[in-house]
Formats: structure tokens, sequence, C-alpha cells
């Protein structure tokens, strides 16, 4: 037989217990939780929920963004650049001096890289 | 002056910098979820296309090989130690692809066209996709002009023509190299450019064989594209495919290109190696099911050009190695049928001093014959005949002390045959030296001579035709061949007898 990946448990498991109601809701993550004892698969369970709760967030249209600045930026600043991304976006956000200005955003698929320092590269670049 | 002239520099980089789109850099990225072995597994990078370039930290590429529904699959080129889970990957956007041109002839590249030779970088203007499909049934015509490999045994009974793809098979330490490398010295002079891949080989090796080709003047007009045992097996999967993308450069500018790959079973084991460790399923001794197209597509690029199309050629000369001389296995039997003829070099000959070790009653050419120049023709046709007589007779000679007058004529003359057929390496032979020294034994100028002096006569006799006889050789080289070619080919050779 196949074996699940984390990704598949969790996608199941997001989809029977997203329409659950309070009293079954025990009895599915009884059974999951059998489920994953009889497949020796209990050392997956970090992972699991790990990708259950990116799996929510994607079900539910959830923007998950990370942005890296230079220096604290205030909290309009973060909630215009979050408007930017759909109306449900949760942000993380890091900084990073070497970076020098500007800011990097991070989506699932891509990076936005507006930072001083890769435009400062680029003009090393056009210029030599 | 001096002073005005630097103060335009300020001015223009001024301009310069004022002029600078400040872009947002936008990239496709995904995160190493698993890296080892010298493949990496990645998620995110939807948009990925099959075979891409991707970009690791710290500099190193990949090829994206496996595009899976959560995951991506992909080789690394190169280094890989300082990956680990978590790092982002980087799309590029292009095809792996190598730099072809002129710049790479006489060089020794890695198969990313990178020198390995301690030499100048390469810079060149062109890049060629290392995957590419194969011309189509209307660019191609058919094989005419040949391959003059300097190879008696070859370029008489087994010969090969520009735009062929002609196997070289045997076990180890049987010559194949020697014949790959004989023909790539014979080119010297003959419009044809060379690409040598070595693939999985023994470095020092490699290092021997470009002296070689250095010191017989053959590397001004040859590409070594090396990927040595110890280079990761993505590299050397890749190899073939580089090489032949190089050699399609030239095509493209009307050229006739050699492209030799040595060895394609160490390519299929490179091959083997990335595809189990990717986890698709084995096949057959572990093979990957698609290990058949993995030959076919390369050697499917090797062709005939028509003038329409820009004329030009790629013969292929791959080289397979067997294990105890079985050419039952699976990649032997995949390319002996993809191929059109093959040169089946054997141990036993070897040992017995039948250099090169060619079994002639084994190994074809399937479109070569239409290629031979015609004196060639003549006399390859008689001295075939010959030669199979001979090998009937041969095992019957060893038992019976006395035979018929005819017999044992057909078994003198088979004899020398077998003699003049010997020849040492990195000594390829001019065709119209070939063809006179085999008219000269297949019609039994040779027969009062003893089989072991046979060599010394034959250094002898070339000797005197280069001589006395030169425009008769050019002249035959040239094609021509009619009554009055061939008594002055026999009259030089009663000459040579009478001395």
């Amino acid at each position: 037989m196949r074996k699940n990946s984390a990704r598949q448990y969790a996608v199941a498991l997001y989809q029977t217990a997203k329409d659950a109601g309070k009293d079954e809701l025990p009895k599915i993550l009884n059974n999951f939780t059998a489920l994953l004892a009889k497949n020796h698969n209990l050392k997956m369970a970090k992972q699991i929920i790990k990708e259950l709760i990116t799996h929510a967030k994607e079900a539910e249209g959830i923007n998950e963004i990370e942005i890296t600045s230079a220096k604290s930026l205030d909290n309009k600043t973060i909630e215009a650049i979050k408007k930017i991304f759909g109306d449900q976006v949760e942000s993380r956000e890091t900084i990073d001096k070497t970076i020098i200005g500007g800011i990097i955003i991070r989506t699932k698929d891509h990076i936005l890289d507006a930072s001083v320092k890769t435009q400062l590269q680029k003009l090393r670049q056009q210029l030599i | 002056m001096k002073l005005m002239s630097i103060a335009n520099i300020v001015e223009e980089l001024k301009k310069n910098i004022a002029s600078f789109e400040k872009n947002v850099e936008t990239e496709e990225v995904g995160l190493i979820t698993e890296v080892g072995d010298g493949i990496a597994r990645m998620s995110g990078l939807t948009n990925c296309q099959s075979n891409e370039m991707l970009e690791f930290p710290g500099g190193t590429f990949g090829v994206a090989l496996n595009l899976e529904n959560e995951t991506i699959g992909s080789v690394l080129l190169g280094e890989y130690k300082h990956l680990k889970e978590g790092d982002t990957v980087k799309r590029t956007g292009r095809i792996l692809s190598v730099p072809v041109g002129e710049e790479l002839i006489g060089r020794v590249v890695n198969p990313l066209g990178q020198p390995v030779d301690g030499g100048v970088e390469i810079k060149t203007k062109n890049f060629y996709p290392v995957e590419k499909i194969a011309p189509g049934v209307m660019t191609r015509e058919p094989v005419t002009q040949p391959v003059q490999t300097g190879i008696k045994a070859i370029d008489a009974m087994i010969p090969i023509g520009r735009g062929q793809r002609e196997l070289i098979i045997g076990d180890r330490q049987t010559g194949k190299t020697a014949v790959a490398i004989d023909t790539i010295i014979n080119q010297k002079g003959k419009d044809m450019i060379c690409v040598y891949v070595a693939i999985g080989q023994k470095e020092s090796k490699i290092a021997r064989t470009v002296a070689k080709l250095k010191e017989a003047g053959a590397m001004d007009y040859t590409i070594v594209v090396l990927a040595g045992a110890s280079d990761p097996a993505s590299t050397l999967y890749i190899a073939p495919y580089a090489g032949v993308a190089m050699a399609e450069y030239f095509m493209d500018q009307g050229k006739d290109v050699l492209c030799v790959y040595d060895d394609l079973s160490k390519q299929a084991w490179a091959y083997r190696e990335i595809s189990l460790l990717l986890r698709r399923p084995p096949g057959r001794e572990a093979y990957p099911g698609d290990v058949f197209y993995l030959h076919s597509r390369l050697l499917e690029r090797a062709c005939r050009r028509n003038k329409e199309s820009g004329g030009g050629s790629i013969t292929a000369l791959p080289i397979i190695e067997t294990q105890s001389g079985d050419v039952t296995a699976y990649i032997p039997t995949n390319v002996i049928s993809i191929t059109d003829g093959q040169i089946f070099l054997e141990s036993d000959l070897f040992y017995r001093g039948i250099r090169p070790a060619l079994n002639v009653g084994i190994s074809v050419s399937r479109v070569g014959a239409a290629a031979q120049i015609k004196p060639m023709k003549k006399v390859a046709g008689k001295l075939k005949l010959s030669m199979a007589q001979f090998r009937e007779l041969e095992a019957f000679a060893q038992f019976s002390s006395d035979m018929d007058a005819d017999t044992l004529k057909q078994i003198t003359l088979g004899q020398r045959l077998v003699e003049i057929l010997k020849q040492p390496q990195y000594e390829p032979m001019p065709v119209g030296n070939q063809v006179a020294v085999i008219y000269a034994v297949s019609n039994g100028f040779a027969n009062a001579i003893d089989p072991k002096e046979i060599r010394e006569w034959e250094l002898k006799f070339h000797d005197f035709m280069t001589r006395t006889h030169t425009v008769l050789l050019d002249k035959i080289a040239a094609g021509n061949w009619d009554e009055a070619v061939e008594k002055d080919l026999r009259s030089a050779c009663e000459d040579f007898a009478k001395k």
C-alpha cells in the first residue's frame, strides 16, 4: 500500500472535521489517532499539525506573508501592505539590517524584493 | 584632456544612475524539504517547468526533473553540502543550456561548458538548450558521404557515412576508445569538427587521450566534454546532451560533425542512480522505464540534413561496454536497435593479436555502403568474400594436413588478409593506401610472403607507393575507378613484387 503523506492526512482531517458538530469532533479525532497508530504514522503528528494549519488557512482564503525590513515598521504601513494581498492576510515581520533599506515581502510562492541591497547590486551589475 | 574625459565619465555615470529604474524584483521561490545524494526535493515553485534550471543558495544550480502534486524533485549540478532544509530555491525561467561556438574548439570543458583544462574563460555569444527535439523527416536526406576512420578493416567492410550512428561495442579493454580516437585523428584536413564526450572515465585516461590528440594535431578541430568518474551522476547524465548541443551549433553552420560518446553504459548507470533516488519505479536491471528514450532521443539527433534545411551533419559513434560479451543485456540491445549498425570488438581476437579486435562476421553498417567511395567498394567486395570463405575453411584446415590446391590457396590468401587488416593504434591510413594494399593482397601479390612478415611487407609497399605512385593514390582517394586505374594499380603491384 502506498504511504500517505502528512499533507494527505491533514487534508482528510480538515475535510471531515470542518463541518462536524461539537459532539462529533472528539470521535473524529479519536478515530484519526487510531488510524495513525494503525498505519504506524504517529511520528508524523507534528508535521500533520503543521500541514493542517497551512491547509486550513489556504482553504479559508487566508494569505500568509512575511515582511522583512531594515527598521521596524509602524502598524499603518503594515496594514497598507496587507491590504494589497487581499482581505484576510496574516503577516509576520522580521528585521534584517543587512538589506539596508526598503522591504522584502514573501508570499507562498513569490518574493517581492524592493530592498536597497538588491537595487544596489543591480546598479552595480549595470555599471560594470 | 585627461581631466575632461574624467569629467565626462562622471557626467555619464550620474546620468546612468539617475536613469536607473528602481524595479521591484519578483521571483518565484520554493523551499527545500529534503536534500541529499545529489538530489533535492522542494515545495512551492508551482509554475516550474520540466527541465528548468533552478538556483539554489550559494550559486549551485539544479534541474527540475520530477514535477509532482506537492513537490518538485531536482538533481543538483555541483556542490550541495551547504544546502539544508528550509533554504529558498529560485526559478530561473531558463531551460538548461550550454555555451556553443568556435571558442570551444580545442578546449576541454565540463558538461556545463566551463573549462577544465586550466585555460582562459570561454566567452561565447550563443547558448543552445541541452535537450532539443531531433530534426524531422522533411529536413533529412540519405547518407552519401563517407567518414574515413583510417582503419582498414572498418573503412573496407563496415563503412561509416556522414550522419550515421554506428555503435562501437565490446568488453572492457578491447580497444573501443582506440577506434574512436583513431577516427578523430584521421579527420585532420577533412573539414570535420569532432566532439569527444567522456562519460565516467578515469581522469588519468582522459589526460592521456587529450595529450595524444594534441600530439596528433587533432585538438585543432576537437572539443572534449568531460564528466569524470568523480563528478556527480547529474553531470554524467547531461554530458552527451551537452556534447550534441555543441555539435548542433556547427551543424547549423552547415558543417559536418563527428560526435563520440564514450561510453553510454556509464551514462545509463548515472541515469539509473538519479531515477532511483528520485523514487521513480525501477524496471528491468533496475533501470527506469524511460531508459530507451534516454538513448534514442540522443542518437536521433545525429542526422544528415538536406540543403534546403541548411545542410550539415552529425555522425554519432556511441560506445557501449558489455560485461563478458553479453550483448543481450538491456542497454546493449537497446542501443543496437537504435543505431544504424555496430562494430563488435572481442577480447578473444584482441588477445590473439588481431588489433583492432574486430569481429567481421557480426559487425554491420546498415547505411554506410552508400557512402563508400567507388574504388573501396570494388576492392572491399572481393575482400569480404575471401574473408567469409576463409572463416569457413579455417576450422576445417586445423584438422586435415593434406588439402586440395584450391582450398590451400583460399587459406593462404585468408591468412594474409587477416594480417593486413591488423593495424597499430594512432596510425590511421589514407584511403588511397588502404585501397592499394587491400587490392594487392586480395589479388595474391602477398601470397609468397610469410604471414609473420606481412607487416614489414606492408610498410615497404606503402613506402613504394607513396614514393612512385602519388598521382594514382590521389586519383583513387578522389573516388576514380575504371579499367585504366585498375590497370595502373595492377602494374604498380607487379613492379613492387619484382623488387
